[in-house]
């Protein structure tokens, strides 16, 4: 049930915009970022779950444009469109901070 | 023998479903509560049942079957080998699946399938029942493969690449040798699970020797000509344990012609080197289970790129090391993509949800030496016939000490990070 929450809360919070997003494809994308990006790990990985969404859209596109470095990044960056970005922030904003 | 039918439905709507069946419905048309039999409890395996139970909230029924009740990580097992990590850093066990996600885990090995009847016969004579199967049984060895090699021989010189016991054994030999004694390693040839595998291990043994038996040789007697970021190997060989590694190819040596288990010799053209402790890795192919499924063709099994089934039966979808995923590497990260991919489909097919465009995505951390850590990578698309690259990259030589360091942190992190992708 928590992913019902997560669309309710993705809806209300997020406006007319996203509306039009589709919670489940925000799902569906950030799988792949979960293999390394887990909120009950500590390590050099940071979570993203509760992240800026802003902050979240802003360091993507310097992934994608290669003005931040990690080859790992560079790499799943370059082939999310806008719309992908908007959608993974979007999802990862909506979820439980671990902290 | 039993059949293991785990739908839980009134007569009403079996009656139901036995009408609709004729119309050729998928099981939720049918008002039946779908079935998805997932064999192997890896990265394929427990990736797939865990992201089908947790995204389909119950409405497939999900079960597991796996012979181990602990499954220790064939990735990192060399950093426990270099001593870098403790043995039980690297096992896991099933129980968050069963009690989080209600995945019905079953240990016991899956002997057979019946492709006609889909149902998965067990070592216990249980037969399951399934409207899809996952198969991601990992590899088998070809032990024949080198001459001299065989399954009793395993323990004199282990392959250790299947992690487990067998990588304790060889971390035991490795450590025990004579001072200025030689270790002998054999590489696989291709295609092989972990192509960088071999290349770290040789590194982490030279971390263990070059502390404890400084003197000690290793001697790396090769079928391939050139092997997965060569350059950054020998590179740090050079730098880490000089003089310590020489890596012979078959074009020198001549291949290996003959193991003697007994006197510890392996023998090629240009010598014949005596071991004081030695690992071989024999070729490899899809597990068992796959033959004896009809999937294979040659020793591997070539699947649909876009679901990851089977290019032999819709009904069965093959993940990881034992699928024909062309540019993808056989890794442990490679299984965990696919089973995402395969786990959206079969949540498609079997409860009508959403599907989307397939992405697939590897990236293989090396250690070579304590803190000094590369990588590989690439993201992969779905073609029609092949699973195709979109982009890659990989270190460069000549990175600076604290890149390195980094590189190897941000393993650790996707270590733990996988592991809870998995199992958690």
């Amino acid at each position: 049930m928590r992913f019902a929450a997560v669309a309710f809360g993705y809806v209300c919070m997020i406006g007319s915009a996203f509306a039009e997003g589709d919670p489940e494809y925000g799902q569906y994308l950030s799988s792949e970022c979960v293999t390394c990006h887990q909120s009950a790990v500590a390590g050099t990985i940071p979570s993203l779950a509760g992240m800026n969404e802003d902050g979240f859209i802003s360091l993507m596109k310097l992934y994608r444009s290669k003005q931040l470095e990690n080859p790992t990044m560079q790499t799943v960056a370059m082939r999310l469109s806008d719309e992908d970005i908007a959608a993974l922030a979007a999802y990862f904003s909506a979820l439980k901070s671990p902290d | 023998m039993a059949i293991v039918d785990r739908r839980k439905f009134t007569t009403g709507l079996l009656g139901l479903g036995a009408v609709s069946a004729g119309l050729n419905l998928p099981a939720y048309a049918q008002g039946k509560k779908p079935r998805v039999v997932v064999i192997g409890g890896g990265a394929g395996g427990a990736t797939a049942a865990r992201y089908i139970a947790k995204d389909s909230k119950g409405a497939i029924d999900v079960t597991l079957i796996e012979p181990t009740r602990k499954y220790y990580t064939c990735f990192f097992s060399n950093l426990y080998l270099g001593g870098l990590r403790d043995y039980d850093s690297i096992g896991h066990t099933y129980d968050a699946l069963a009690a989080g996600h209600g995945v019905n885990v079953i240990h016991d090995w899956a002997v057979s399938v019946d492709s006609a009847a889909k149902t998965v016969e067990l070592g216990s004579g249980v037969k399951v029942a399934y409207d899809r199967l996952v198969i991601s049984p990992g590899i088998d060895m070809k032990y024949d493969s080198v001459a001299g090699y065989s399954i009793e021989g395993q323990d004199t010189m282990p392959h250790a690449w299947k992690s487990g016991t067998q990588v304790a054994l060889l971390k035991s030999q490795v450590e025990n040798m004579r001072e200025g004694g030689t270790f002998v390693m054999v590489p696989p040839p291709n295609p092989f699970r972990c192509p960088p595998g071999p290349y770290e291990r040789i590194s982490m043994i030279a971390h263990v020797l070059s502390k404890k038996n400084p003197t000690a040789k290793i001697i790396v007697l090769d079928p391939k000509e050139k092997f997965s970021k060569q350059a950054l190997f020998e590179e740090g060989w050079q730098k880490h344990y000089p003089d310590m590694i020489e890596w012979i190819p078959a074009s020198v040596s001549g291949g290996v012609k003959n193991i003697n288990m007994e006197t510890m010799e392996i023998e090629t053209d240009i010598d014949t080197f005596k071991a004081d402790a030695a690992s071989v890795v024999p070729a490899q192919k899809a597990g068992a289970i796959c033959d004896r499924a009809g999937l294979t063709e040659g020793d591997w099994c070539p699947i649909v790129p876009a679901t990851m089934q089977s290019r032999a039966d819709e009904n069965i979808h093959v993940l990881g090391d034992a699928s024909v995923a062309s540019a993808m590497p056989k890794s442990g990260f490679s299984a965990n993509s696919q089973a995402k991919v395969a786990a959206m489909a079969i949540r498609g097919a079997l409860t009508g949800s959403k599907v989307f465009d397939p992405r697939f995505a590897n990236t293989c951390w090396s250690l070579i030496d304590a803190n000094d850590g590369v990588k590989v990578g690439a993201s992969y698309k779905a073609g029609e016939e092949k699973i195709e690259v979109a982009d890659k990259f990989i270190s460069k030589t000549g990175e600076d000490a604290a890149l390195r360091k980094a590189t190897y942190e941000e393993s650790e992190s996707w270590y733990s990070a996988i592991s809870a992708d998995m199992f958690s």
